[in-house]
């Protein structure tokens, strides 16, 4: 079974308290081709739950990085998986949510002196374990209704 | 639709990767692309112990796969003229746990 799922971006901005809509291009492509001796057919229930699950995801991600658009120029602490805790003025963001932070100095730089010399660095998403915020740079309850709100399936 | 990372205002600056074994590889970078694979040239390796200074091993013309880098930082060269890397004691750093 094949999804081809193609979304038509820019992506668009999230102004909270508005559901995220994407526009997104979805095509399905059944088993057209089958081996002859066998008869089983993917139904149609297990194609469309795989469908939303994806939309899901997209979604999700999006609101996360529509999000932390809106932080930029906040200072955070990237914490990573190998434990180094990063802290510095978040400049950018990307679909990924790699993240770029500038003036950047280590949490601990006696135990990880690695970065000494680092002012300026690009951290892969995929490492990230926590961004720490400010407090008020969190405004819960919005989050929390466009998060609910996309759950819901926006 | 997917810009890659915004790199290109490093390309030809002397970097610091982090990989997600913990190693940490100094170099010039040269290239990327949407993985995050870059091209590193001129590269060292250095070895952080707490028993001797920091060793650099030199590594020459690299390719590091997106998959397996952590952190890629600006390196200041004033800044790390500045360090002593031979008195520099450390723990190797952690490798990345998913």
């Amino acid at each position: 079974m094949v999804l081809i799922l193609s979304l038509s971006l820019p992506p668009f901005s999230v102004v909270y308290g508005l559901s995220v809509s994407p526009i997104a291009l979805v095509s399905f492509a059944g088993d057209d081709e089958y081996t002859p001796c066998c008869e089983f057919r993917p139904n149609i229930t297990s194609n469309y739950s795989s469908f939303v699950l994806a939309v899901l995801i997209i979604i999700f991600l999006q609101l996360f990085f529509s999000y932390f658009k809106d932080l930029v120029g906040r200072e955070v602490t990237v914490e990573l998986k190998n434990d180094l805790a990063i802290r510095g003025t978040l400049h950018s963001v990307d679909q990924y949510l790699n993240i770029k932070l500038e003036n950047t100095r280590v949490v601990d730089q006696d135990k990880y002196p690695h970065m000494l010399s680092v002012r300026n660095c690009f951290i892969r998403g995929s490492v990230v374990r926590y961004v720490q915020l400010p407090p008020d740079g969190v405004d819960v309850d919005l989050l929390h209704d466009a998060t609910r709100r996309e759950a819901r399936g926006g | 639709m997917a810009t890659g990372p915004g790199l290109e205002s490093l390309v030809d600056q002397t970097i610091s990767v982090i990989t997600n074994d913990g190693r940490n590889i100094v170099g010039i970078l040269k290239g990327f692309d949407q993985a995050t694979n870059i091209i590193l040239d001129e590269s060292h390796e250095r070895v952080y112990s707490t028993k001797e200074g920091v060793q650099q091993l030199v590594l020459g013309l690299y390719i590091i796969r997106g998959d397996n880098i952590s952190v890629i930082g600006e390196l200041d060269e004033e800044l790390d003229a500045h360090l002593d890397l031979s008195n520099l004691r450390a723990h190797p750093l952690k490798a990345v746990i998913h």
